[in-house]
């Protein structure tokens, strides 16, 4: 039996009156690559910023029901504390400008004020990179800013930025949809080598990644969780009409 | 066909050359003013007058250094007053636009920049000079601090919006508590930005006479405490350029190329800075 | 090709193999209860056969989640769908494995007919064709596929010669027929097995040359 390391109950998410999402009940298992699939306006990416809080900083945003990380429930946690164990990785590559790739790596202890020493941030910064699959390519202009790497370059800088803080948990959203085919595979496979590491809930509305990548496949529609199972069941026998509408393209 | 390609072409062509003809027509004053400033002035300026006290009335010589001192100390202080409350308030109104309070300050920002240079300079009179029954440095910075909030105001929240949103996002998602996401990331952002709307605000006030009538005055001496009255360069130069003395008329002419050099200094710094932090 | 298909492809490849083994040994194992008489290894031979079918269905589901999952294309597909394919041979072989030793569990009460001298050279070319179109599969060697099917010629000649020596048995005594009959049956599926064989060389040589080779399957008798 799989470990859970994330139960989300009872979810219901509004933006002021309008629902967007409906009673979703999930489980995430450890060490695993989760995709969550669903046609645009299906709510996978309300759903994931539940995960680390971030949707409740929209105005008039609204969540009910419980996620428990470990058994927790981070809406009774500190922020704080969630977005460490909880990173997240966004799909327009967003390093930070005014930083050299070093600190923008070192960027969540900068912005959390957690003081490291010398060696400590070294280490934590070769460490990450060479997670991400960067180290090689930067090693010697880790004091340059970041912004003048291209873009795959750039998300996997995002990515280390994440892995930094020793997640439990990564979130994706839509890590590769800007970016090219080549850098698309590289972090695909980059995926599969970190899910030995840390737990990954994957968003994306590309049906082949979702299959070439993922373990367990959640397909949600119109705010609700249609499916959830493992990626080989979903793709070759989903229980649901409109699972396999979308999986063959007719919807979304 | 053709003469209609013909006649369109040309007219074309009689546009460009009017809105030529016209941006030159704007740049002409400006020239105008400084070369004629520059005929009449420049010949006095020498380090004598640089470094030397005013001479009492009527005698020859002398030179304009309390005038620079002070404008330095009351812009300076005008300065330390606006750029705190400017910035602060430009980040809270970018970052809570919805907010009604928010709404609120816009409209009075933008009243603020209306009012007249005098009448902000008649009401610090009644609130600051009045009260302490006489004038001062300090109330001239007061006057000229509220005249250059609005400028910081407005340019912080212009820059700040241009923020993308998943910077913030990108650093919110990192745990940071609101304030750091201001300081590490926000600010640094739109350092530069902020720092050309600083500038701005000082090369402009840096000019104001009106304000200072009511508030610093003007003084003979040397003058370094805050609560008594102090010579600035504009001000100098209207009681220079309004006296008999045709002597003062001239150093008023070469306190006023002192003035633009020192605002055009500052502009190009602001212009330096900006070209060096976008590479 | 992606590090993720080609690792899927590796285990596909090896689910493939270990059904090829449990297959070859069926072979031996059959004929050594032929040969021997032996009614328990018959039934062995026959009980295995169900682990076969499940070890088969389970390929054949792996399969089918590859292709749903990672959209392979050109080679990569053609050598997918390879796997699809030699797993069902592969079932066929086991299968008639089963049917020789059902066979032999009637005979095997009664002493042999004859010596047998051509269905172990039979058996042997059988063993030697499979190793050989694994072998060929797994290194992409489609000359040696080549030169595997040919082999299955000197099956089908004896399995004629076998039919004209033991037509000779039954017609010489009665008595002989059920075993002459039985042991023609024998030898029958030990040619079907060598025709699915030549398959699975087939799909080696499609798989790699992207050319379709169709063989004759049988020399004719008559």
């Amino acid at each position: 039996m799989e470990n859970i390391i994330l139960s989300i109950r009872n979810l219901n998410a509004y933006f002021g009156d309008s629902q967007v999402l409906k009673n979703i009940d999930l489980d995430i298992f450890k060490n695993k690559i989760t995709s969550i699939l669903g046609p645009s306006g299906c709510g996978k990416t309300t759903f994931i910023r539940c995960l680390n809080r971030l949707h409740e900083l929209v105005p008039k945003a609204r969540v009910e029901g419980e996620i428990l990380l470990n058994g927790e429930d981070i809406y009774k946690m500190d922020t704080m504390i969630v977005r460490q164990k909880i990173g997240m990785v966004f799909q327009k590559p967003n390093p930070f400008p005014t930083m050299s790739i070093y600190d923008n790596v070192l960027a969540g202890y900068i912005l959390t004020g957690i003081k490291l020493t010398k060696e400590e941030k070294d280490r934590i910064v070769e460490d990450s990179l060479k997670k991400s699959g960067l180290w090689n390519e930067v090693k010697d202009n880790l004091f340059k800013k970041g912004v003048f790497l291209s873009g795959g370059q750039q998300q996997r800088l995002c990515i280390a930025r994440a892995l930094a803080m020793n997640p439990e948990v990564l979130l994706l959203d839509e890590p590769t949809s800007a970016l090219d085919p080549i850098s698309t595979l590289k972090i695909e496979e980059l995926m599969i080598e970190l899910k030995k590491s840390v737990t990954i809930i994957l968003v994306t509305h590309n049906i082949g990644q979702a299959g070439r990548v993922s373990d367990y496949t959640a397909f949600f529609y119109l705010g609700e969780l249609v499916e959830f199972g493992t990626t080989t069941d979903i793709f070759t026998t989903p229980k649901h009409k409109k699972t396999e509408e979308y999986l063959i393209g007719k919807i979304g | 066909m053709e003469k209609e390609i013909r006649k369109r072409v040309l007219k074309d062509r009689v546009f460009k050359k009017i809105i030529t003809l016209f941006t030159y027509l704007s740049i002409i004053p400006l020239f105008l003013i400084i070369y004629f400033v520059m005929a009449r002035g420049l010949k006095y300026i020498n380090l004598r007058f640089l470094t030397q006290l005013p001479k009492p009335m009527g005698e020859a010589g002398g030179g304009i250094f309390n005038a620079i001192v002070g404008s330095f100390i009351i812009v300076g202080i005008a300065s330390l007053i606006a750029i705190p409350i400017g910035v602060i308030s430009g980040i809270f109104l970018s970052e809570f636009k919805e907010s009604k309070i928010s709404e609120f300050i816009k409209i009075l920002v933008d009243t603020l920049q209306g009012i007249p240079s005098i009448v902000i300079g008649i009401i610090a009179y009644l609130w600051i000079v009045k009260p302490l029954k006489h004038f001062s440095a300090l109330s001239g910075s007061i006057a000229l601090s509220i005249m250059m909030l609005p400028i910081v105001i407005k340019s912080t929240e212009e820059i700040l919006n241009m923020v993308p949103n998943e910077i913030k996002e990108g650093a919110i998602a990192l745990g940071a508590p609101y304030y750091r996401v201001v300081l590490k990331v926000l600010l640094p952002y739109g350092f530069v930005g902020i720092l050309t709307g600083i500038l701005l605000g000082i090369s402009r006030i840096l000019g104001e006479t009106a304000p200072l009538l009511f508030t610093a005055f003007g003084n003979q001496f040397l003058n370094l405490n805050i609560f008594k009255p102090m010579s600035t360069i504009p001000y100098l130069i209207f009681v220079y350029a309004t006296s008999p003395y045709k002597d003062w008329h001239n150093q008023a002419f070469a306190a006023s190329v002192v003035l633009i050099i020192i605002v055009l200094s500052i502009n190009l710094i602001g212009r330096f800075f900006e070209k060096r932090w976008k590479t | 090709m992606s590090e993720i298909l080609e690792n899927k492809i590796l285990n596909l490849k090896e689910k493939l193999v270990n059904l090829a083994l449990l297959v070859r040994d069926q072979i031996e194992k059959s004929f050594i209860a032929l040969k021997e008489r032996d009614k328990n290894l018959c039934k062995e031979v026959i009980e295995k056969d169900d682990l076969i079918d499940e070890t088969s269905m389970e390929l054949e589901k792996e399969v089918l989640q590859v292709i749903a999952t990672q959209d392979p294309k050109a080679e990569s597909l053609r050598v997918i769908s390879a796997i699809l394919f030699d797993n069902i041979d592969l079932e066929r072989m086991a299968d008639h494995c089963v049917d020789i030793a059902e066979i032999t569990m009637t005979i095997a009460d009664e002493p042999h007919l004859k010596p047998l001298i051509d269905l172990p050279r039979m058996k042997d070319i059988c063993i030697k064709m499979l190793d050989a179109s694994i072998k060929s599969f797994l290194e992409k060697d489609t000359e040696l596929s080549k030169i595997t099917i040919e082999d299955d010629d000197i099956i089908d000649d004896l399995n004629s010669q076998i039919f004209r020596e033991l037509l000779t048995y039954m017609l010489e005594d009665p008595r002989n027929i059920k075993r002459a009959n039985a042991l023609l049956q024998i030898s029958q599926h030990y040619e079907r097995i060598g025709d699915h064989i030549t398959n699975l060389c087939e799909r080696t040589i499609y798989a790699f040359e992207g050319k379709l080779i169709k063989t004759n399957p049988h020399k004719p008798r008559y």
